[in-house]
């Protein structure tokens, strides 16, 4: 069994008994059976000694028993690591930072404690994944549209904490949050925005409240346990339509994105558009966002079949005139532009039935398709990129990556583009990792540092990463002497002197375990 | 297999989470399967699941979950709670080992042995 640092096995033994006197004693985990259930399976640090292990998992019901937990670890100085569902893949899934960590799973926090039609929201708990949200919503016949990633097992909080994307007007899921309930490691609970008052009635209407705002120090952090959050839902439209743009030629990417640059600033395309490598023309339900990848981590493997040509997904909501409206704006951008363009759109009016949509189209309407799955299925890495929304600077993107990969034995053809904040574009690049060989893995880890390092140099930042490039990715942050992650320290040390939730997360080390500490 | 979608539905319809009274063990195995499982293993495109055993079985075995006759109760327990090829623990955070029992009693419920 492992136990925490600084721990003695009797000291652990007890912080063990007071947590199950916190949760009850059913929810506490232990035994090795129980433990291998909070591992990332698709960690780079797999079999190897680097990949921490918990001390235990426990499971709070409700803020009361998380409160509890926070005095049990303040009390005997244990690292918690907390999860929603664990379901962040690619990413690091329920894995924690530090070796003994105690993980807070907060799954049975499964409540969807407001569903609000007239106003479109809901309010819910940690456990309510996307997936219990749209079923609640079609249960009471609701007329709203969810927005979230298609692999819709993922929590709400923890996939928007996570500044997650999906395809929909509400892709950027940050920008869907509004209002939030947290617990300090002091077990303090504060509310933010309108919810500072007791009576609001726009806790999930207005986002910014009285004075500072501090709903953003909560994303990507360790500063305290979300219990509660709005997300913003989506009137159901009349007519949407799905459509997709192919070009044929591998350089048609760059006309491509700088298309529908000015189309996504005006709202003209609307909804988070994403484009991607395509290979073989329009098939139904071709595989991911970027659409007809090759099996395997986005835009990873070797050797290539080629280049690709490539294929952007658009969607169109609202009335009808305004819908086929903007597509032929859309189209006629393109065909004035790119020579051999092509189009597939697909029209639906309300009300809609998910059953008969294809499975394309059900990505931009909200509709858990797990579609997506497959991107980490395969095993693989992400590195995430926020660049420029220019063709210039994702040619320059792929020339940079495809000769750091050709070191490594492999090519780097493009991935699947995000563009959910309509003034920046993401992309991702997935690095095939091994189940079986630890030292491939060493070899994949060098290169994502170096591509984070040569990113940086680029002016590309990662907008989200893998736990074991956390620091790495901080450290790229180095304004004025890494003023920003002085500032993170200050706000850990203030409110979580102990230093138990989190530790490491985002490259935020309490006092103590820095590393200029060590 | 269209009437069990059906039913299904219906269930999903009345109550997404919290089992009922009068539910009885298959019934409530059922809900958990439409709940936790039948977005990956059940019919239509892009189930992951259903790709997945599809490959592996071809047309020896049904890749649609809820259709095979031949799931062992051990076995089911097994590939829920452990890590296989494609498919992450299910932790009993997300279904209880009670619940876990219900879903083992609906997947074996026409076994043939």
């Amino acid at each position: 069994m492992t136990i925490p640092a600084g721990l003695t096995q009797g000291q652990f033994d007890n912080a063990l008994g007071e947590f199950r006197e916190a949760v009850g004693s059913d929810w506490v985990f232990t035994i090795d059976e129980h433990i291998a259930m909070y591992k990332d399976y698709f960690s780079p640090l797999m079999n190897t000694d680097l990949q921490p292990i918990p001390s235990a998992a426990v499971a709070p019901k409700n803020v009361e028993e998380v409160q509890h937990v926070l005095r049990v670890a303040n009390d005997y100085r244990i690292p918690l690591w907390t999860i929603s569902t664990g379901k962040n893949y690619g990413y690091g899934g329920p894995d924690a930072r530090v070796n003994g960590s105690v993980i807070v799973d907060l799954k049975r926090m499964n409540k969807i404690l407001e569903l609000n039609e007239e106003h479109a929201y809901a309010l819910v708990e940690p456990g309510v994944s996307h997936y219990d949200l749209w079923l609640e919503i079609r249960r009471r016949g609701y007329r709203l549209w969810t927005d979230g990633p298609s692999p819709a097992y993922a929590s709400i909080i923890g996939n928007t904490m996570e500044r997650g994307a999906g395809y929909g007007l509400l892709g950027e899921r940050a920008a869907a949050q509004c209002g939030m309930e947290v617990v300090l490691a002091n077990g303090d609970v504060v509310r933010t925005g309108m919810g500072a008052n007791s009576n609001a009635e726009t806790w999930q209407q207005y986002k910014h409240g009285f004075g500072p705002s501090f709903d953003g120090m909560f994303f990507q952090s360790n500063f305290g346990i979300v219990t509660k959050m709005g997300v913003w839902l989506i009137p159901e439209p009349p007519t949407f339509r799905s459509a997709e743009v192919y070009v044929e030629n591998y350089e048609d990417i760059i006309p491509l994105i700088d298309v529908m640059r000015p189309l996504r600033h005006a709202n003209v395309i609307a909804n988070s558009a994403t484009a991607g490598p395509n290979r073989g023309g329009h098939v139904e339900g071709a595989q991911g966002p970027g659409g007809g990848l090759p099996p395997g981590p986005p835009g990873a493997g070797g050797p290539p079949p080629g280049p690709p040509g490539w294929r952007a997904r658009l969607g169109f909501y609202g009335y009808d005139r305004v819908v086929e409206t903007n597509w032929e704006e859309v189209q006629d951008a393109y065909a004035s532009t790119i020579p051999g363009v092509s189009f597939h759109s697909e029209k639906y009016t309300a009300p809609y039935n998910p059953d008969t949509m294809l499975t394309e189209s059900k990505l931009a309407a909200g509709i858990p398709s797990f579609q997506e799955s497959s991107l980490w299925n395969h095993g693989g890495t992400f590195v995430s990129m926020v660049m420029n929304f220019t063709g210039e600077t994702y040619w320059d993107f792929m020339q940079t990556y495809d000769s750091l990969y050709q070191e490594y034995g492999m090519r780097y053809m493009g991935g699947p583009l995000h563009m959910h904040t309509p003034r920046s574009m993401m992309t991702l690049a997935g690095v095939p990792l091994s189940p079986t060989d630890a030292a491939a893995n060493q070899r994949a880890i060098e290169l994502v540092e170096r591509l984070i390092q040569t990113s940086a140099e680029k002016g590309w930042s990662e907008y989200r990463t893998p736990l074991v490039f956390m620091d790495h990715a901080m450290k790229s942050f180095d304004f004025n002497n890494h003023a920003l992650k002085r500032f993170n320290e200050t706000i850990k040390d203030t409110l979580d002197p102990n230093g138990i939730l989190s530790p490491g997360k985002n490259g935020i080390w309490p006092q103590g375990m820095r590393e200029d500490q060590a | 297999m269209r009437k069990l979608t059906l039913s299904a539905i219906t269930l999903l319809c009345t109550l997404p989470f919290a089992a009922t009274a009068q539910e009885s063990t298959l019934e409530a195995g059922e809900r958990i399967y439409m709940a936790r499982c039948e977005y990956c293993h059940g019919e239509g495109p892009q189930k992951g699941g259903t790709m997945m055993l599809h490959r592996r079985y071809g047309d020896s075995k049904p890749a649609v979950l809820h259709m095979r006759t031949d799931l062992l109760p051990d076995y089911i327990r097994n590939i829920v709670r452990t890590n296989t090829p494609g498919m992450t623990p299910v932790r009993i955070t997300e279904v209880s080992e009670q619940e876990l029992d219900a879903l083992i009693a609906f997947l074996t419920r026409n076994n043939t042995n």
